[in-house]
């Protein structure tokens, strides 16, 4: 296939000549031609909500690995084409993460299976719905699912267990919570979940836990820690963030305190920090004496001595005001240890409140007791609900193998993957915007799923397939939801998106003492003892990526080209090394490696990365699908591969050998310091104080010779804080999918063509050993005295009165100039046309406010002048001048953190207009003369003094 | 060279450099003339439509307002063609069985919209919203022409962007009451000149992005 980007075919200069000169002549026809009538075609029926051109809006929710996040998806003309959150949903509070933003193309993804396929028999739900009517007692009946919580499923469950008495469930992830959940259980005897409130603490110790990015309350825990953390002054208290983790993740860079440590020396580091708690005489009450002497005695691993004891000490000074919580991929007694530390402190009942985990039946069968199963034989028929064990599963499991021994399998998926190969059934799933369901939030809140859409391509829902078991003749999906509920409770939750009060109430846990737990206090004191004698041991750590979550989000492009928060790798993943380890073993970045672990190997491009734990190597999930991968098929490396029931998602003893080869990263940034220049301003607290004027040289009026261009009011304008930016590039993906802005593929990134309006440009400072990162979002800055505007030829781009940087497509000729003589750099130019060959369906999605620009064209970020334009629209229909906080632009509205902020300079009162007060606050590349419109917050960081 | 060149080759040559620049001239100018005749801009043509619906008959002899068919023109940023319950409304009660309107009562009944031809057509990069100018009092017949007197509707604007912007500079004068016949509106200037404190004025909405997103 050609692709955008591949040199053109050979051509001789005579036929080069002939082609151009017709051409030229034939152009000039095609304006002769009078333009044929378009077609109207209105709706048959008279709906109150429908209006032509008028947006609607529905509230639904999103889930994730069982967890339901509250959004609102807005249609326009019946197609869904923005997801924003619900600001009302507590997983919410209005944000979105990135994945939430690109369901939208998952849903007009065009490999979406259209088809039902079987390799015997009829494939359909209403075949199999027939041959199940009227059977009873079906024997060895297994379902396997990722995890769920949703009470429509419990319900089913119910009903399919009295008609199956003997059916099993099995919920599995391949990173899940069953670890924190078995943490809990060692320490109180059962499964808990504790809610985690950032807003509450002073002090935050994430151990390997990557909170404001990843895991499934990270929208609402991002938020709550920004809204905590925010310096609204020089005296401001923003507290103090510990993480320890084996490669930066957008938490780490938020940290004051990161210590860069392998995944293996986590664990001993939590039983050092308990132990140096309760030497400060915290004990964990309940436990007995004998085991905390045990604790107390243990040393703090001397390579991150001074993390522990910091950690420790802040933490026993504020008791109740601390907040502790490891990552899902640490074992079950590192958990436990948290809950020790966190019973220790006063934090259940405030920081942490304990409740019953929303999931169904969370620690439940595993997917290994299922493949035990059916080798046994004892599985005839499986139904596999939306997941992908084949690819997903560690890799000794063999669950091709195992599933070749079921006689029946069933597998219910939006596109046919690497399972549906190796299942005799293929039933495709409806999108999630195309179904009714529900799901509950981490804080057990009841979400209802509605669609906004009829299924595109067909298909159904887990639960109208597990209808058909539970033997509920025809139901449809939303009957199944209703659950007999009606009247005005069932539509208020409908319009509102869930049924508030349904949180899960508090429970009191307190320690039980048991053997168990004696046995995983004891098994925790002597890995921290003997963690010394491993240190050098080279360890593989796998997480799930950041864009393509484990592989299930692989085929939306969007999430493929996004750059990965810190490496800024697209299209790929890579073995992450420090620059150390990397010296030791002999290879640089774009080395193709061969990693070796525990008898499996895979290859993958090598990947320098400072602030990577020296003797670590990461590699990100989800990459080297297979089949129903779509744009990602055989792209990267698939990390399952080395994963193991034995050695889990990190592990040492990984041998690392270059291959010789080269396999060029594409990368949307690989220069990562500032070159003597100062662009992205930080500095520690303690200096802020002192000096807290000192952004002054890069603020405040310049002499200009250029006329000013702005007239009246509204005049708009951005201030982001680079202190709260997290990096979680949830604002890159709501830009691209509110302003249509297309993909370049691969290639396209290597010639350094991609077309993001807004970029995070990450700026590294301090050491090698010990980088301190700043995230800087970058988009055009909207200067009063834009260079771009003078240097155009044709006005394509110019300056509104109300202080905007106007781009207008159809006048520019492609000179690029303006992209020249742009200082930030945040013009992009549509070298090829990205757009024209796009399938019709990918079309569906594009937002009808925004033009789609052809080839030659430059564009850049309008600050969303189509929502501009709307609300002022609205404003003098109303008659009345624009109220504050009426625009909120794309990236404004995701963002987790809030740290973007825009609106119009005369609204005194709003954030927007306080923060560029603030005395920290710059515009970037201030002496150019500029006056950029955006200004920034300067990244003010609380490390821990020595001995205060 | 007179044997070469007689006396009349002067003249031709003559001629022929002249054409020569008015041909340069011409080659400029003579697009930009083009594009500006009703002929490119498409006014006139009058489309045949799926339904013989005639304007005169339901305007003047039923005195039916606009905004009861084009509803959405007061709110929305299109003007709509009224969906088929609309002209069913009536037409369930009278003329229920004219052979007129069996494409009407096909589509009412079967749920398949009808396919209109579009009159008024802006190219795809040009935001028009239809209900703000309603909003602020500009007539419908400033833009459409009289429609009540028109048997199929034609195109009676340019719709080019320089006639956007005749009325934009000075709205004052190009939209003044009564100055059209027939004006069920009665749009004064006033009713365009009122605004809010701290609202930027109608003519500051020549900027780019006002049309172009």
């Amino acid at each position: 296939m050609s692709h955008p980007g591949d040199p053109p075919p050979e051509l001789d200069r005579r036929e080069m000549m002939t082609l151009l000169g017709a051409g030229l002549s034939l152009a000039g026809l095609g304006g002769c031609m009078q333009t044929p009538a378009e077609g109207i075609l209105p709706r048959t029926d008279q709906s109150p909500e429908a209006r032509p051109g008028m947006p609607v809006e529905y509230a639904t929710s999103l889930v994730l690995d069982g967890f339901a996040t509250g959004v609102v998806c807005k249609a326009l003309d019946g197609r869904p084409i923005k997801i924003e959150g619900n600001p009302d949903h507590p997983a919410s509070l209005g944000a979105t993460s990135a994945w939430q933003q690109a369901a939208i193309l998952g849903l007009y993804e065009p490999a979406r299976a259209g088809r039902a396929r079987a390799r015997h028999g009829l494939p359909s739900v209403g075949s199999l719905r027939q041959i199940l009517a009227g059977r009873r007692g079906l024997a060895r009946l297994w379902f396997l699912s990722h995890p769920d919580g949703s009470p429509t499923v419990a319900r089913l469950m119910e009903r399919i267990r009295e008609r199956h008495p003997s059916a099993r469930f099995v919920f599995e992830s391949p990173v899940g919570r069953r670890a924190v959940y078995q943490g809990a259980e060692l320490c109180t005897g059962r499964a808990l979940e504790a809610q985690h409130r950032f807003d509450l603490a002073d002090v935050w110790v994430s151990l390997d836990a990557d909170f404001a990015a990843a895991g499934p309350g990270s929208v609402r825990w991002a938020r709550d820690f920004a809204r905590r953390r925010r310096l609204a002054s020089p005296t401001g208290d923003p507290g103090r963030l510990y993480v320890a983790e084996p490669r930066p993740t957008a938490t780490g860079i938020l940290a004051d305190e990161r210590a860069a440590m392998r995944a293996v020396d986590v664990g001993p580091a939590a039983v050092a920090l308990l132990g140096a708690i309760v030497r400060r005489g915290r004990r964990p009450p309940g436990l007995d004496a004998a085991l905390a002497d045990q604790l107390a005695r243990v040393a703090s691993p001397p390579l991150h001595a001074r993390w522990v004891e910091a950690a420790a000490r802040d933490l026993a000074a504020r008791p109740g005001r601390g907040l502790i919580l490891a990552g899902e991929r640490q074992p079950a007694w590192v958990h436990a240890i948290v809950h020790l530390i966190g019973a220790a402190l006063g934090h259940h009942g405030t920081t942490a409140t304990l409740t019953a985990p929303s999931l169904i039946d969370p620690l439940g069968l595993t997917l290994a007791d299922l493949v035990t199963a059916a080798r046994a034989g004892e599985v005839r028929t499986l139904v596999i609900l939306d997941a992908n064990p084949v690819y997903t599963a560690p890799a000794d499991l063999d669950v091709a193998g195992a599933l070749a021994r079921v006689p029946e399998t069933i597998h219910l998926a939006e596109l046919e993957d690497e399972t549906s190969a190796a299942c005799g059934w293929f039933l495709p799933r409806a999108h999630p915007l195309e179904s009714w369901g529900d799901a509950r939030a981490l804080d057990g809140t009841e979400s209802l799923i509605q669609p906004l859409i009829r299924p595109l391509h067909g298909g159904v829902t887990g639960p109208e397939l597990l209808a058909a078991f539970a033997g509920i003749a025809a139901a449809s999906g939303r009957e199944l939801v209703r659950a007999g509920q009606a009247g005005p409770a069932w539509s208020d939750d409908l319009r509102r998106g869930f049924r508030p009060g349904t949180a899960s109430p508090a429970v009191a846990a307190p320690i039980a003492p048991s053997a168990a737990l004696a046995r995983a206090i004891g098994q925790a004191v002597e890995t921290a003892r003997s963690a010394g004698a491993r240190a050098t041991a080279l360890e593989l750590a796998l997480a799930p990526s950041e864009a393509v979550h484990d592989g299930r989000l692989a085929h939306i492009g969007w999430l493929q080209e996004l750059p990965q928060p810190v490496t800024k790798l697209t299209w790929g993943n890579a073995a992450l090394m420090s620059p150390r380890t990397a010296a030791r073993l002999g290879v640089a970045t774009d080395d193709l490696v061969r990693l070796r672990l525990a008898g499996r190997e895979i290859e993958a491009p090598a990947l320098v990365q400072p602030g990577t734990a020296d003797d670590s190597v990461s590699i990100a999930l989800g990459y080297g699908r297979g089949a129903g991968g779509g744009v990602g098929r055989g792209i990267g490396a698939s990390g399952f591969r080395l994963w193991t029931t034995r050695t889990g998602a990190f592990a040492p003893g990984l041998t690392v050998e270059s291959t010789g080869e080269q396999r060029p990263l594409a990368r949307t940034q690989e220069v990562f310091d500032e070159g003597g220049r100062e662009i992205a301003l930080a500095a520690a607290l303690a200096r802020y104080r002192a000096d807290p004027d000192f952004t002054a040289e890069h603020r405040g009026p310049l002499p200009t010779l250029l006329p000013d261009l702005t007239t009246g009011q509204p005049q708009w304008a951005m201030t982001i804080d680079t202190m709260i930016c997290s990096g979680c590039s949830a604002c890159v993906v709501a830009c691209q999918a509110e302003n249509n802005i297309p993909l370049v593929g691969r290639q396209g990134v290597l010639d350094h063509r991609q077309m993001h309006w807004l970029r995070i440009d990450t700026y590294q400072g301090g050491s090698a050993a010990a980088p301190a990162f700043v995230h800087q979002p970058m988009l055009c800055q909207h200067c009063e005295k834009a260079p771009c505007e003078y240097v155009c030829p044709t006005y394509a781009t110019s300056h509104s009165p109300d202080g905007l940087n106007e781009m207008t497509y159809n006048r520019c000729i492609g000179t690029r100039f303006c992209s020249n003589n742009c200082p930030y750099k945040v013009r992009r130019f549509n070298w090829f046309d990205y757009t024209e060959d796009a399938p019709a369906l990918v079309q569906l999605g594009r937002n009808p406010n925004v033009t789609v620009r052809g080839r030659g064209v430059m564009e850049k970020c309008t600050y969303c002048v189509q929502r501009i334009r709307a609300a002022e629209i609205e404003a003098r229909m109303e008659h009345r001048a624009i109220r504050p906080g009426e625009v909120v632009t794309a990236c404004q509205q995701a963002c987790p953190t809030g740290a973007i902020q825009f609106g119009a300079l005369h609204h005194e009162g709003t954030e927007m207009v306080a923060w560029r007060r603030q005395d920290r606050a710059y515009a970037v590349l201030h002496e150019l003369g500029t006056r950029p419109r955006t200004m920034y917050l300067a990244r003010i960081t609380n490390p821990a003094g020595e001995g205060e | 060279v007179a044997s070469l060149y007689p006396s009349w080759s002067n003249a031709v040559y003559r001629l022929a450099i002249a054409g020569l620049a008015l041909g340069a001239v011409g080659a400029v100018v003579g697009p930009m003339v083009y594009v500006r005749t009703p002929y490119n801009t498409s006014q006139l043509v009058a489309w045949d439509q799926p339904v013989e619906f005639d304007h005169r008959h339901h305007v003047r002899d039923d005195g039916i307002e606009c905004l009861y068919c084009h509803s959405s023109a007061e709110t929305a940023p299109t003007a709509g063609v009224p969906t088929t319950a609309v002209c069913m409304g009536c037409h369930l009660q009278v003329w229920s069985d004219s052979p007129l309107l069996e494409p009407v009562r096909r589509s009412y009944f079967s749920g398949q919209p009808i396919r209109w031809r579009r009159v008024h057509n802006l190219p795809d990069f040009v935001y028009f919203h239809h209900g703000v100018h309603v909003q602020r009092g500009v007539p419908c017949e400033r833009c459409h022409g009289d429609v009540g007197r028109m048997a199929r509707v034609v195109q009676v604007a340019p719709l080019t962007m320089g006639w956007c912007l005749d009325c934009h500079r000075s709205p004052e004068t190009r939209i003044a009451g009564g100055t059209l016949p027939g004006s069920m509106w009665g749009a004064t200037v006033d009713m365009v000149a009122e605004r809010p404190e701290g609202q930027a004025a109608v003519s500051s909405l020549t900027t780019c992005s006002a049309c172009h997103r």
